[in-house]
């Protein structure tokens, strides 16, 4: 192996630090108008009049839109039906859009949509979760609210809690979270003189766009490109959203006939776009005199806003992860996502997991202090290992690195002796030390079956040259880094000789969306497809001139040897020529199609993921009793990945997932009045600069996925997912606090101390 | 585009003749890191600006003496990094210090802060327990305003439209003051005070004089807390002093409930780092 599992730079990182990456905004198109949304100021209303005419006078102002010019349906298609594009009639969150305006600068545009009277007729409104499904709660959708409802059922709840030693029951809450992707939501939607339609933006799914954008205008698919532009993050937060933002454009440019560009502002893209679901979570754990575990009963209410979006899938991967990464014979989980009068709630770095993780592996701390077992023993003890069946009676088979993430992140943090150490100061700035252990189901999973193929395509130049196209997206993950490697391990090139082309829903059919961690999997197996193609054609001639058989050539470095003796070489260049002359063919498409998932939804049974990544997480903490302050010092982060095919950009990952992860631990926190956020912008929304990042050791653990490529899992979600809780669990170590609300604020932490001192 | 009118004048005098014709159409730019955001916001309706960054000047930091002169245009990194700050005013240098992030500093100025009359100002509070004088030009002459009076509510000065806050004078700091400054926000950096403590006090053999507290983000502007200073007034400090003035400006404190925290919690943290600020004196 030359270059996967190699440390090596990423392959965008020049043109990202040089500022010459072209972002959607950097972009222009000859006649390009500029468009802006009129937004809902009520949470909800019925909407008596709105003037859009009146500001077409204004200097400037080209065109606006309401929901009759939408020529195809007004509606942004995904899972659930009712979400539209524009409000027609009624609104249902403060910042839904209302309407556009197209101008022939920003300026104008957002003059004149800040400039259309809308009149409204207030309804009161649905704020509160765990109203939506009680009777006479306002109806938002379907006949309870309800956007999403699964279960598992798993052995005998009851008989479980009757056989444990010790029962515990608690409440969690989590919030709002915001992704905060450095590149604000955008896209420009340019029409082509054949009557189809191109949208340029910054996106996770491009295909996902394709088809809302068709429904929308009303047009054949294979009249709707769609082209990925630099992203500049996107957390989950440009799954389904770019399929709005694109849209908007694309209504505007269609009635105009001209180029529309549509970039959110900060504060826009903050009220109305999604958020992770904030979560009521029931917790009930019963455990054995030893610890071990035999029961779970969860019941859960995900506030999905507005419109369902994800909400069914989000509410998927929290059912399926809720019992946490343990053995236990029986479980029991209800959850339910619901419709609120606020900005519909979507995908976010571990897509309902988290908020449910928070409270699972708070749990296991609290079970573990009751029984006076320390909690890393706890974990060990109930583990999920090979062999084991998880909640969903999944029996797993290989690739279960849980054990040895525990192991791993014990060592370097030097866990026992600070455990043992901490936890009895007596001075006002105490110090502990908390664990979490998690999993993560990689990829899509048994919900969505049809999803999970990809495709990729590969072609050899003349000079040796590789390019590639697959249909997922990078967008600050580092995927194209770890495909180039794959490629250039599959043809025996160096990595230089690789390139990527932007994603472009016309390069390869559907591979579905770039998320749930599954592009290194999905897109790498595609690619390996491809590669092998080519590679018969390619090598073939090289071994005829080596003189060797096809199966004797190896390839490294950009160089053919024949044999493992390497004392005959040729270059893969000289190759490549050699193809031209005569005249084989280099190029070909890759397809890979997920190993078998199935799901019962009746019991909630089933093979739910094809695979698990695992993590252990250690924080270490200083809480200062006087202030209430929580400071993460130091975090040690083991994960097993199957295997890093770059572990520079592994690391990355599991840096740049902790502090988002501490975010949501300690200051992370969507505020609210009469439903409308108060804090939409960054100087009040609170998230960690580099002086309140801890320490970070980043451990990788590499059980391999034999399905995978070269043994890689997906895992970039879960270096979030369990920092809070890990966080919760050493302040409880330093103080004996027990915080089931996130984030862990100063004030709350005091409040805190205040009830439990009466 | 959006067209925005800026006057950039080559010195103070032709700045005071603008100022003094188009009065309160004209906003003073320093730094721009309020004024910039707020034009964007709206919060300022139609304006020209008047750049005051050509006029030469403006922006030193000199020792007359008695009293360090701080022009309106200084940094907060101008002021951080100032020995002439950090040899007789120390406690304006750690306030400056704690003011957002080193872009921030490197762009917002002291005469900026002062006008921006944020309740929550790092600034001010030094600024306050040192009895500085703002030296406010107009073209009729020079007024001075004690800090202490100059802001009345966010966002408003005693500024008149036809003025500029061209700079001001710091008395020195006795030899052996005792002072502190002590901040609390929501993270360690680029954090608004959610309470912060601004203290100095001349001390011989461990009874304070002369001493005065200022608190920031507790009140519509940056208060002082003169009952509390006052029964710290003459005490050798010792633990049951401390005690005292820590519940007294508890009371004393009248803080609100917003964005960024809660009543209860200002109440009690005012005490929380009155109290450390006077405890480290003691060790």
């Amino acid at each position: 192996m030359s270059v996967v599992g190699q440390r090596v730079p990423r392959v965008d990182a020049r043109e990202k630090v040089t500022g010459e990456a072209r972002f959607v905004d950097d972009l222009a198109f000859p006649g390009m108008l500029y468009a802006a949304v009129v937004r809902s100021t009520e949470p909800r209303a019925r909407i008596l009049s709105m003037d859009l005419e009146s500001v077409l006078s204004l200097p400037g102002v080209v065109a606006v839109a309401g929901p009759d010019d939408i020529p195809g349906g007004n509606n942004i298609p995904l899972i659930l039906p009712g979400h539209p594009l524009l409000a027609p009639g009624e609104t249902n969150f403060c910042g839904q859009a209302l309407g556009l305006v197209g101008a022939e600068t920003r300026e104008a545009a957002d003059l004149a949509a800040g400039l259309v009277r809308v009149e409204y007729e207030p309804r009161t409104p649905l704020l509160d979760p765990l109203d939506a499904r009680l009777p006479g709660a306002p109806g938002l959708y379907g006949e309870d609210n309800t956007f999403g409802h699964h279960v598992v059922r798993r052995g005998d709840v009851e008989r479980g809690f009757r056989e444990a030693f010790l029962v515990v029951e608690n409440t969690y809450h989590t919030p709002a979270q915001e992704h905060a992707y450095l590149e604000p939501q955008g896209a420009i939607a340019v029409p082509t003189p054949d009557l189809g339609i191109v949208v340029y933006g910054s996106m996770q799914c491009p295909f996902y766009v394709q088809r809302a954008i068709a429904h929308i205008l009303g047009l054949p698919l294979g009249k709707v490109r769609i082209v990925q532009t630099t992203t500049g993050g996107a957390f989950g937060g440009k799954e389904d959203a770019p399929s709005e933002v694109g849209g908007q454009a694309a209504v505007l440019a269609w009635k105009t006939r001209r180029p529309v560009k549509l970039v959110y502002h900060r504060e826009e893209d903050m009220h109305s776009m999604s958020k992770r679901h904030p979560a009521h979570i029931r917790y009930k754990t019963g455990v054995k005199e030893d610890g071990t575990l035999v029961a779970v009963e969860v019941q859960m209410t995900y506030d999905g806003g507005a419109f369902g979006t994800l909400s069914p899938v989000v509410l998927w991967r929290a059912t399926v992860h809720a019992a946490g990464a343990y053995r236990c014979p029986n479980v029991r989980v209800d959850a339910w996502a619901v419709a609120t009068n606020k900005e519909p709630s979507g995908a976010f770095r571990g897509f309902g997991a988290p908020q449910v993780l928070f409270a699972a592996e708070s749990q296991m701390d609290e079970v573990a202090a009751k029984l006076g077992m320390d909690p890393l023993a706890l974990r060990k003890h109930n583990i999920l290992r090979t062999g084991d069946e998880t909640a969903t009676g999944q029996k797993l088979r290989s690739s279960v690195g849980s054990l040895q993430t525990i192991r791993e992140a014990s060592r370097a943090s030097d866990y026992r002796t600070k455990r043992a150490r901490w936890g009895k100061d007596r001075g006002p700035v105490r110090k502990g030390i908390g664990v979490s252990t998690i999993n993560y189901g990689a990829g899509l999973g048994g919900l969505s079956p049809y999803l999970t193929r990809a495709g990729a395509f590969v072609q050899v130049h003349a000079d040796g040259s590789a390019l590639y196209a697959v249909g997922t997206t990078e967008m600050g993950q580092g995927m194209h880094t770890v495909l180039a490697q794959i490629v250039a391990e599959e043809l025996g090139l160096r990595l230089d000789q690789v390139t990527a082309t932007e994603t472009d829903t016309s390069r390869v059919p559907d591979s579905g969306p770039t998320v749930a961690s599954r592009a290194t999997i999905m897109s790498g197996n595609a690619l390996r497809d491809a590669c092998a193609r080519v590679r018969k054609n390619l090598w073939g001639v090289g071994a005829s001139i080596l003189g060797v058989p096809l199966h004797d050539v190896l390839g490294e470095g950009g160089v053919l040897y024949a044999g493992q003796k390497q004392d005959k070489s040729v270059a893969v260049e000289d190759v490549a020529r050699e193809c031209i002359s005569r005249r084989v063919h280099l190029a070909a498409q890759g397809w890979f199609r997920a190993p078998k998932t199935s799901w019962d939804p009746k019991r909630g049974q089933g093979d739910a993921y094809m695979v698990y990544a695992w993590a252990t997480n250690i924080a270490e903490v200083e809480v200062d009793l006087e202030t209430g302050v929580v400071r993460l010092v130091r975090l040690t982060a083991a994960h097993d990945v199957g295997r890093a095919i770059n572990p520079v950009g592994v690391e990355g990952q599991i840096e740049g997932g902790s502090l988002q992860g501490v975010g949501y631990a300690l200051t992370e926190e969507v505020l609210r009045k009469d439903g409308r956020i108060i804090n939409p912008d960054f100087s009040t929304y609170i998230i960690p600069t580099p002086s309140d990042a801890p320490e970070i050791t980043p451990v990788i653990v590499e059980s391999r996925f034999s399905k995978g490529p070269h043994g890689a899992k997906g895992f970039a979600e879960q270096p979030l997912m369990g920092v809070a809780p890990a966080v919760a669990n050493a302040v409880y170590h330093a103080t004996g606090l027990r915080i089931r609300e996130l984030p862990l604020t100063p004030e709350r932490l005091k409040k805190e101390m205040e009830r439990s001192k009466r | 585009m959006r067209t925005l009118e800026v006057l950039a004048p080559e010195t103070l005098e032709e700045a005071l003749a603008l100022k003094a014709h188009h009065g309160t159409a004209l906003l003073p730019l320093a730094g721009g890191t309020d004024v910039i955001p707020g034009i964007r916001r709206g919060a300022y309706g139609a304006v020209a600006l008047l750049d005051l960054s050509r006029i030469p000047d403006l922006n030193r930091i000199v020792d007359d003496g008695t009293e360090i002169r701080i022009g309106a245009l200084a940094t907060h990194a101008d002021v951080v990094e100032s020995a002439i700050v950090g040899a007789h005013i120390p406690v304006l240098s750690e306030a400056c210090g704690t003011v957002g992030s080193v872009q921030i500093r490197s762009r917002g100025t002291i005469g900026g802060n002062l006008c921006h009359a944020s309740p929550a100002s790092d600034s001010v509070p030094a600024l306050r327990v040192l009895g500085s004088v703002c030296e406010i030009r107009s073209s009729k002459g020079t007024r001075e305003i004690p800090v202490g009076d100059f802001c009345i509510s966010p966002g408003v000065t005693r500024v008149l439209p036809a003025d500029l806050l061209v700079g001001i004078r710091v008395p020195k700091m006795r030899p052996g003051s005792r002072w502190f400054y002590l901040k609390l926000g929501q993270r360690r950096a680029m954090a608004i005070a959610k309470v912060s403590v601004a203290f100095l006090a001349a001390e011989d053999g461990g009874v304070l004089s002369d001493v005065r507290i200022s608190l920031g983000a507790v009140a519509p502007t940056v208060c002082g807390a003169p009952r509390t200073a006052a029964c710290l007034e003459g005490k050798k400090l010792g633990e049951t002093v401390i005690s005292e003035a820590v519940e007294m400006i508890q009371t004393e404190a009248k803080p609100i409930a917003d964005i960024r925290s809660t009543e209860e919690y200002r109440r009690e943290m005012v005490g929380v780092l009155l109290g450390r600020g006077l405890r480290g004196f003691l060790e």
